[in-house]
């Protein structure tokens, strides 16, 4: 299948997900408040996966984005009551999710790999081009998180919620213009960076 | 679809630890538990004895002395509080209330560093 197909398939799915999923989460909500804790079982449940996901992006690191969606999920619980209903729960939920772990990698920043690094993944074993390219995949993904913050946190959101620049406003609280220019701003950077690198390596291996 | 966009859509997905609902739930209860309220229903039948007892010393007819006078309420309550103070005198009452305040202060602080610390 091709790669935008396959992209327009999976987001579609996941809108149908978010249907079905919207009436069960306003109803463990509801019993939530009404004082039967074990309902918000069933949110952690539904959400853990793309709430540790998420997190997992901002930080690179396992351990860390289960620790960060956790308190992500117990901040939401505190707040349950100031979801005011006129945005679906998931987009309230990763509001919060989104300002916590913002506010949370300020404080003790993600371990990051210089671009250089990223360089250096690409041209270190040519002989096995798959593996090379798995690496260097990776390498570029984190190499988002060597991006100033701002821009960074366009990049990160945009793509988690499949190039949905809406949603990604909606998560990080900010107009949907604003998000745009610093998206642009922040995959232009990235790739200028990515591109003298590349070009640097190769001059300097020859 | 470009090079960067092909690489940061077609992130693999990491699922969660298989504790991990359980971990988040733990903490949840955890922050609805909070300190054991007083228990209020089992106190009040004692409460109101109290209230009833102090009512009762003020308000009920005071007996007649030997010379024919009746007691005022007031100088049988002050009789009362004299007697009052020399039981606390005589067993150290004042001593077991100022221990018990003090474990109390011990146990009231060091609970609260913990929950610090969690």
């Amino acid at each position: 299948m091709q790669p935008a197909l396959q992209l327009t398939r999976s987001y579609l799915l996941r809108r149908v997900e978010l249907r079905v999923s919207a009436s069960e989460d306003e109803a463990d909500v509801e019993k939530v408040l009404a004082g039967e804790v074990s309902a918000f079982e069933s949110i952690v449940r539904r959400w853990q996966g793309p709430l540790v996901n998420l997190a997992y992006r901002f930080c690179r690191d396992r351990s860390r984005a289960e620790e960060m969606a956790q308190d992500a999920f117990l901040r939401a619980y505190r707040g349950l009551g100031q979801w005011r209903k006129d945005a679906a729960f998931s987009t309230w939920l990763f509001a919060v999710a989104t300002n916590l772990y913002r506010s949370q990698l300020r404080r003790i920043p993600a371990q990051t790999i210089s671009i250089e690094d990223v360089a250096r993944v690409q041209v270190s074993s040519p002989a096995d081009g798959c593996l090379a390219e798995v690496d260097r995949d990776h390498a570029v993904r984190k190499a988002v998180l060597t991006l100033p913050a701002k821009y960074r946190e366009a990049v990160i959101l945009f793509y988690f919620h499949d190039m949905d620049i809406a949603a990604a406003a909606r998560s990080l609280a900010l107009p949907e213009g604003t998000v745009k220019a610093r998206l642009s701003r922040g995959r232009e950077m990235l790739r200028q960076k990515l591109q003298q690198q590349f070009r640097m390596s190769r001059w300097r291996e020859a | 679809m470009e090079y960067l966009d092909r690489v940061l859509t077609a992130e693999e997905e990491i699922v969660p630890s298989a504790g991990f609902t359980q971990a988040v739930m733990d903490s949840v209860r955890r922050e609805t538990s909070g300190p054991i309220p007083f228990p209020w229903k089992r106190a009040l039948p004692g409460l109101l004895l109290v209230v009833l007892v102090l009512v009762a010393l003020v308000f009920v007819p005071a007996p007649i002395n030997s010379s024919g006078q009746t007691e005022l309420p007031t100088m049988q309550l002050a009789a009362m509080l004299t007697a009052l103070l020399e039981t606390i005198r005589r067993f150290y009452v004042n001593w077991l209330l100022g221990s018990l305040l003090l474990a109390w202060a011990c146990v009231n602080l060091s609970a609260r560093l913990a929950s610090l610390r969690s």
